[in-house]
This record gives C-alpha cells, structure tokens and sequence, in this order.
C-alpha cells in the first residue's frame, strides 16, 4: 500500500471505489426482505364443469416480487416460500376468464388454502348496438327494460354473451358499475335483433327505494361475456363483483338513456 | 489545485451516491402499504344518504394517516407501515365509529373486506326529542317529536331502569334495547317490560330512555349485502358503545305489579 500518496489522489481513488461499489452494496434493487419466508398458498383449480385444470398459471403478488407456480394434473398447486406480507392472487388460463384475490394475507407459518372455479371465456364477436329503445315501442318488452337494436342478423341463431353494465355516471365500465345484468336477444321483423337488458331491475335498497329513480340519465356499456358466468367473482379492491369472462377488448361504445322505472 | 478545481465533481458524485438509495424504511419490519375500504353514511334514522363523501379516516391514536371518503364511500390510506391499526371514521354531524386491530402486514392493498364488520355505518346527531313516555298496560309508549316530516320504523330505543332514584344511563341497573313501533298516535314498544326485570313485586322503578341509530345491513349494488359496523367495545370501560345515541330522557317511574 502507498502511503505517500498525495492527500487528492487518496480522495480520487477513494471516489472512484465508492462509484464502483455503488451499484453493489449502496441500494438493494430486489426490494425489502421478509423477516419469516414460510408462507403457503395451495389449493385446487377446476372449471366450472368440475373438470381439474392442468397447467394453470398461479402468480402470487407480493411485496418480494412475484412469485408463481403451474397446476399439476389434479389440478392443485402450491406456493410455499412466501415471505409475509399482503398478497394479490392471480388465477390465469388460457381460454378462462383470470380471477383476482385480493388482501391475502401471510405471517410466520401461515397455510392459506384457495380453490377456485374458473369460467370458460366467451367466443363471440361484439355487434354494433344502435339505438335504444324502450318498452313502449315494443310489445315483447316489460317496462324494466331497455332495447338496444342490434346489426345481428335473424338467421343467427348463437345464444347472446354480452353482458350490459349500467352506472348513473359516464365513466361505466366492468369495474365501475351500479347494476349488470344478462342481454337476451328477441327477435324482431326478421332483419334486426333487439338485444333486451333488464336495466331497472328489482333492485331496491332496504328502504325500499329504488335504485335509480324514473327519468334520470344513466349509462351502459356492454361487453363480450361468458353466458354461464351469472354471478361474479366479488372483487374486495374495486368493491363490486367482477366477472371475470368479461373481454376487455370487446365493448360498445358507452351509450346514455333514461331510466324506464314506470 | 487540481484538486479543487475537480471538487465541484467529487461532491456531485458523493451526493449521488448518497441519495442513490434511501430504501432502508422498506426493510422488514418497516414493509409498507394501502389500507382501502368503504365507509358509509345515514341519516339519523338509517336511511342512507346520496353520497357517502367527506367521510374522514384516521389512525388512532395519533391520527398520523389520514384518507377521506369519496361519492362512493371508498378510502385509501396510502402507504401505512405494517402493524395493528385502530381507525376512526368521522365526519361534522355524524357519531364516531372506531374499528378495532385491523392487521396490516404491508405489500400489497389490505382491504377491508365487506363481511366481518369492517365497514362502518355512521349516523348523523339525532335530533328527535322524546316526550310524553309512559308505561301503561306492561308496554312503554313515548310520542317522539321529529325535526323533519319523516316518521321512523322502527324506531330504536335504549331504555335504562334503576330502583335508584337519579340514577343515569351509566348506572343503570338494567339496559333494554326495544324497537318501537310507530301506532297512531304513539310509538309503543311490544315488549312485555316486567318480565323482563329482575325487580320484586312493590319496588318502585325508576326509567329513563336514549334514542339510537342502527341499520343491521345495507342492501349495495347486485343483490350484495354489506354488512356493516354500528357499534364497536371501549376496552378501556368494557362496554359497547352506541356512536349515536341520543341524550336520556327526564326520569319516570313506576311499580313492579
């Protein structure tokens, strides 16, 4: 070692080590460490035929990264390792509908066991929906209902997967919504089809008021959505059920109309 | 001189590799994250109201995380350090609700979920006045004066009984909570009242009664039942406590048959 070194060039050298170190030891990229890792998510992935799924994908969102694992041919998996902390949970196969578990949460030893059914996604193409219509100009309709013609020919004989979402604001969507419901098709002088959504439905709050009240603007938009999925997976972040066969890329335009509460 | 001509660079490059990282309050036991969940607003006799805004969250008890509510009634609060968190939801006019050790352990949101309690109802101040309460017939009526046209059903009372004359709310030997049930002209609770105290036959008891605030459960969006927290225990006092409740009536009376 040279100790006659002059006083600046010590400093230099002594910069040039740390510029070098400090990628290295000065920042630990890889995020916070767990003070236990002996977490453990398992469980069984079927469809919702009760057929066991092989090969689905099971990712483990988490404060140390995401960690994941696929289903064997019984359809169960395991994550073991995990560092505690609140994970998010994704379900994801190709040609299912991916399903999200929120605030799951790991300390110490915890086992957490977590099956799930998963919905086959829909193969449909979304119509054009034209106008709306009401139950007035159609006798087929009940007055709860909405029309919304449709491009789809009468010689179609496929079963409607479009499920329509309805808020009282324009920014309506599968994860901002107040009411979803099922579209049944009906046929109409064998040209059009008249999609029907049930948009004031029986919802009422527990004093017994309605939902949304007679006259006011609401908005739908529709979606390509798997017709077995009737009830959606409730999601704890966004606060509303999510159906998760929705095809985020298949939707209508967001479309206004009057509430038809007689 | 080279030296301090080059000095400008050797403080640049030590400030970078000073600030190039401060993540050391990221380590274990300093994991960070959300808090989100929904809080909902009534009014004084549970109705809910349009928008469920302006609601405040605080961690207690040194209030160091704050979130407020929006039209829908969701909350954030961003980025709590792990640990065991006590909230406070408030709001000018409404009763307080406290939710008790709520487990954060950080990463990823903790949502409070739907079911269990964890989202607080909050009622606004009551402003009935109760009058004219009487016993007749094993049954108490009371002929409540409301600020507003709207007339309850039920309506909640709290009715307090003591063989001790003066006696208040806190004192009370026996606490009833009756739904009363609005009948021309009177509002009349169905309970039979003496079989339901402990007293003897001749003792003179003494009543007063509290109005309070409660919705078992709110009816949301599809068909989806929230359940909802009213009332949470003081563990200091070991008692429930009714955010909403109304002051006790004047003190009257009766003997046990």
């Amino acid at each position: 070692m040279n100790t006659h070194l002059p006083c600046h060039k010590m400093f230099k050298r002594l910069m040039a080590i740390l510029v070098i170190l400090s990628p290295l030891g000065g920042c630990n990229e890889s995020g916070p460490e767990p003070l236990h890792s002996n977490g453990r998510i398992t469980g069984q992935v079927q469809s919702r035929d009760k057929i066991l799924l092989d090969g689905a994908k099971i990712v483990a969102h988490g404060p140390y990264g995401n960690p994941s694992t696929l289903t064997g041919p019984d359809g169960v998996y395991e994550l073991s390792g995990l560092g505690n902390g609140t994970y998010e949970i994704e379900f994801f196969k190709e040609g299912f509908g991916t399903i999200y578990r929120q605030g799951i949460q790991l300390w110490g030893n915890d086992t957490i066991t977590m099956d799930v059914r998963m919905y086959e996604m829909a193969e449909y193409q979304m119509p054009t929906l034209s106008s709306i219509v009401y139950y007035s100009s159609f006798p087929f309709m009940n007055e709860n209902s909405i029309g919304i013609i449709t491009d789809i020919p009468d010689d179609n004989n496929e079963i409607m997967q479009i499920r329509v979402f309805v808020n009282d604001s324009e920014d309506v969507s599968y994860k901002n919504y107040i009411h979803s419901t099922q579209a049944h098709a009906v046929k109409r002088d064998h040209k059009t089809q008249v999609l029907v959504a049930e948009v004031n439905p029986q919802i009422v709050n527990s004093g017994g008021q309605h939902l949304f009240n007679n006259g006011i603007t609401l908005y739908l938009i529709a979606y390509v959505c798997s017709i077995k999925e009737s009830v959606g997976e409730f999601n704890e972040y966004y606060g509303v059920p999510i159906f998760t066969t929705v095809d985020e890329e298949q939707h209508s335009e967001v479309r206004a109309f009057k509430a038809p509460l007689p | 001189m080279h030296f301090v001509k080059k000095l400008p660079t050797y403080f640049f490059l030590a400030f970078a590799i000073l600030t190039s990282c401060n993540k050391e309050n990221e380590f274990e036991p300093y994991l960070k994250g959300d808090i989100v969940g929904n809080a909902y607003c009534f009014d004084e006799y549970g109705n809910p109201r349009e928008d469920f805004s302006g609601i405040n969250v605080y961690t207690l008890p040194d209030r160091q995380y704050h979130a407020i509510t929006n039209e829908d009634g969701r909350y954030e609060l961003k980025n709590l350090i792990n640990g065991t968190y006590d909230l406070s939801f408030e709001k000018e006019g409404f009763g307080t609700m406290i939710l008790h050790s709520i487990k954060h352990l950080g990463g990823k949101p903790t949502v409070m979920d739907y079911y269990y309690g964890k989202a607080p109802f909050i009622y606004q101040h009551i402003t009935t006045r109760i009058t004219d309460t009487k016993l007749t017939e094993d049954v108490i009526t009371i002929n409540p004066i409301f600020t507003g046209s709207f007339r309850p059903w039920p309506l909640h009372l709290q009715v307090y009984f003591s063989t001790n004359p003066d006696f208040n709310p806190e004192t009370a030997q026996v606490v009833l909570q009756l739904p009363f049930l609005d009948i021309e002209p009177y509002y009349t609770s169905h309970t039979p009242i003496y079989s339901e105290l402990p007293f003897k036959s001749g003792d003179k008891v003494f009543y007063k009664a509290s109005i309070y605030s409660t919705r078992n459960a709110l009816m949301l969006y599809n068909y989806y039942y929230v359940d909802g927290a009213d009332t949470y225990i003081d563990y200091e006092s070991n008692k429930t406590i009714y955010p909403n409740l109304s002051d006790a009536t004047d003190e009257y009376s009766f003997t046990m048959p």
